[in-house]
């Protein structure tokens, strides 16, 4: 079993994959700040149980396959784009964006992509010095 | 991963150019404030609007901006009386720009505010690409 198998490391990609693919809502609904009749997207959020129980899920089929040596992706590349939802501001020309919200998002996005980095770094450390390979103990 | 990093950035680009070309009309528009016509009872310059489509490049996948149209303002154009002025008609009257001057500010401003809120799309994504690869080191 490698590292990327295991259950944390997986949620970790998992959820890193989301918020990259958020960001990209964002972007979007950002550069569409002046555009007429459109409305500001998001995506579904992932919870944590659905994530863990995936994880755990590829971890069994990872276990019962072993041997075969193949790392199963589990992150899907598309996660539900929710839109339609109901703005509290519209312009004249039927606009759903307020930009300040989705700055608010945007910094989310960020902190969260950068705990989820961290995260990782620290997993991968931890792992390291289980290993024993020099420089793991930093 | 990284990709979707990227097209966030090639979308926040689409929008500044976007913004870009409205500030370039809304400059047209102030510049042209005084433009009458020469002949009697012509008419003056128009003023010109931007509008925005969001639309799906089908080669790349992403839903960017463009500007749909630049289109006049067919509102009233205003008169000055001036028996002088070389467009004046019978009555003296001439036709003035239906340009105003606060809307084009006001205008200016909102455009310039949706730039920078691309801007900083733009850094945002900058910072997460390099602890991204933060990770190599």
């Amino acid at each position: 079993m490698s590292i990327r198998d295991t259950a944390l490391m997986t949620m970790i990609t998992d959820k890193s994959h989301w918020l990259t693919q958020r960001q990209r809502v964002i972007a979007q609904n950002v550069a569409n700040a002046n555009t007429p009749d459109y409305k500001a997207r998001d995506l579904v959020p992932i919870s944590f149980r659905d994530s863990l129980r995936q994880a755990e899920r590829n971890l069994q089929l990872q276990q019962a396959s072993a041997g075969v040596g193949f790392a199963a992706s589990t992150a899907s590349d598309a996660y539900r784009v929710n839109r339609g939802r109901a703005s509290y501001e519209v312009t004249p020309d039927k606009n759903q964006v307020v930009l300040e919200e989705q700055i608010v998002k945007m910094n989310q996005t960020q902190n969260d992509y950068v705990l989820a980095l961290n995260l990782r770094r620290k997993f991968s450390q931890m792992y390291r010095t289980a290993l024993g390979t020099p420089g793991g103990g930093r | 991963m990284a990709d979707e990093l990227i097209s966030s950035m090639t979308i926040a680009a689409s929008g500044m150019r976007a913004q870009g070309a409205r500030i370039r009309v809304i400059s047209e528009n102030i510049a042209n404030r005084d433009s009458t016509a020469n002949t009697p009872g012509g008419d003056p310059y128009r003023r010109k609007v931007v509008t925005f489509q969001n639309y799906l490049d089908r080669e790349s996948d992403m839903q960017l901006v463009r500007v749909r149209k630049i289109t006049e303002d067919q509102s009233a154009f205003t008169l000055r009386y001036d028996p002088s002025h070389p467009a004046a008609n019978e009555e003296g009257y001439y036709k003035r720009p239906n340009v105003t001057g606060v809307i084009e500010t006001m205008d200016m401003l909102q455009a310039q505010r949706s730039y920078q809120a691309n801007v900083s799309v733009i850094q945002n994504t900058k910072s997460m690409v390099n602890k991204t690869l933060e990770l190599l080191r």
